[in-house]
């Protein structure tokens, strides 16, 4: 199987303070790979370096087989949702998206209203990102990320502040998308019960330290209480 | 970067504050032109090109340029937008193109309407004769201003870079424009003998006018030329540097 993301003791650090520690990553293509960890423990951090938004103090990333520095000529084949999603709120999303395509030299006609019904979000294109929910914002961020057609998608916590109905659409697209497209999605999250509805293979962040790494073919009991160990028994 | 640009122009042009802006700057330029015409205290201009070399010595301009560029570029970096398209050029310095570019474009739309307004407004209000002055030394001090301009709006684009802070860098912009560091080149001058004014950016847009020496002009020029330069290459610095938030 063909090796879409590899790192080799990545490292990022801030002053003293190691955020990301000696990370040994490894993602194939088509997988869902859930990041899983705590809230500090580094997963955004690690998805920064993996997308290039931030370098690493020490280590390697290789990206659809490319390294370092060649790797910033591939970067353009990944899509982002880092955080919040990045929109501008007194914009209608359609226009943020078309944004994003003027910024890729996309235009072709209908792109973004097709993005749009990938994501759910036909019905609402017009319409302010001010006056859309949580849930909405989150769909617009993904579809954000969707443009250009990449072949992997990093997703953090994209989750977050939704409603059980809103994470199970969410899902239910992430799940779509990697089927019928064939992308290759990062998700990371700290809820382990959520991510394991969805990721193929996981990796178990704690204190920037990649400590396990595991397929989900062998997630057992024994994953769960590991995870619960480091957390302290919070799910 | 081309499409970087264009990206930035298209946001440009639909943001509501541009507007906001171009309509500020028609209504202060009739204003002030109104309230030259009543305030008998002034020397009366003769013609519509002295009248706008001194208003745009007076940093209103130099004001609302700053507003301009520090409401665009901060939006971008704020809601987080930069996220979606940092990772899409080949190097991380390109991405101050697109912002210094902007710069210039807003420049040149806000120096069109308040050259525009403030000739419109004086021949509304002090007669047709007003507006017999050379067409070509307005538009060689409008040139020379621009430059300028520019310049002062990628200086406060690299303090923003530097301190992350919309509000801080907005202060430092209006606390220029508003002539605060007229005081320590006074100073320095005092001490010194030596005017380190007429080589700063602030003080060459305050004092450049329609009757100034061809030598003052050139001066204005290479000093524009020489901090636009040196401000292009600190951004790429700072932006190869940083890690976007």
């Amino acid at each position: 199987m063909e090796v879409l993301v590899q790192t080799h003791n990545l490292t990022k650090q801030y002053r003293q303070h190691k955020v990301v520690s000696n990370v040994n990553l490894s993602v194939n293509k088509g997988e869902i790979y859930g990041l899983i960890g705590r809230n500090g423990a580094g997963k955004t951090t690690i998805l920064r370096l993996l997308c290039g938004l931030a370098k690493p103090t020490e280590g390697e990333i290789s990206l659809f087989g490319q390294k370092n520095h060649d790797m910033i000529y591939t970067q353009n084949r990944v899509g982002i949702l880092i955080e919040n999603p990045g929109v501008y709120p007194n914009m209608s999303a359609k226009d943020n998206v078309k944004l994003k395509c003027l910024a890729m030299g996309i235009s072709s006609k209908g792109y973004i209203a097709e993005l749009l019904a990938d994501v759910g979000l036909s019905a609402a294109g017009k319409k302010k990102v001010k006056h859309f929910s949580v849930g909405m914002k989150q769909r617009l961020g993904i579809a954000l990320s969707l443009v250009g057609n990449p072949e992997l998608v990093l997703l953090d916590e994209p989750i977050n502040g939704l409603d059980p109905q809103g994470m199970a659409e969410i899902r239910e697209m992430i799940i779509k998308l990697n089927k019928e497209k064939g992308i290759t999605f990062i998700i990371s999250s700290h809820i382990l019960g959520e991510l394991s509805k969805i990721a193929t293979s996981f990796g178990i962040i704690d204190k920037g330290e990649l400590t396990k790494q595991i397929l989900k073919t062998a997630l057992t009991e024994d994953l769960e209480e590991y995870y619960l160990s480091l957390t302290g028994g919070i799910p | 970067m081309t499409k970087m640009i264009k990206m930035d122009l298209y946001r440009f042009f639909c943001s509501v504050s541009t507007w906001i802006i171009l309509f500020a700057i028609a209504a202060l330029t009739f204003l002030s032109v109104v309230l030259v015409s009543m305030n008998t205290s002034i020397q009366p201009y003769s013609n519509a090109g002295e009248l706008l070399a001194a208003q745009i010595n007076g940093g209103t301009l130099m004001t609302l340029c700053a507003i301009a560029v520090i409401i665009f570029v901060s939006t971008k970096y704020k809601n987080g937008f930069i996220k979606n398209i940092a990772n899409q050029l080949s190097r991380r310095e390109l991405l101050a193109f697109p912002e210094i570019i902007v710069s210039s474009v807003a420049c040149a739309l806000y120096f069109f309407a308040y050259s525009t307004c403030s000739i419109v407004a004086g021949a509304v209000i002090f007669g047709n004769t007003f507006i017999t002055f050379s067409f070509l030394d307005i538009i060689k001090l409008l040139i020379v201003q621009f430059v300028l301009h520019w310049s002062f709006c990628c200086l406060l684009l690299l303090f923003y870079m530097l301190t992350n802070s919309a509000t801080v860098t907005m202060v430092i912009g209006f606390l220029i424009s508003f002539k605060i560091l007229n005081v320590i080149y006074a100073l320095v001058e005092r001490f010194s003998h030596f005017n380190i004014g007429q080589y700063m950016l602030d003080a060459n847009i305050f004092q450049l006018g329609m009757a100034s020496a061809k030598s003052v002009y050139i001066r204005a020029v290479i000093v524009g030329l020489i901090f636009l330069f040196v401000e292009i290459v600190l951004l790429c610095m700072v932006m190869h540097k940083k890690d976007i938030k």
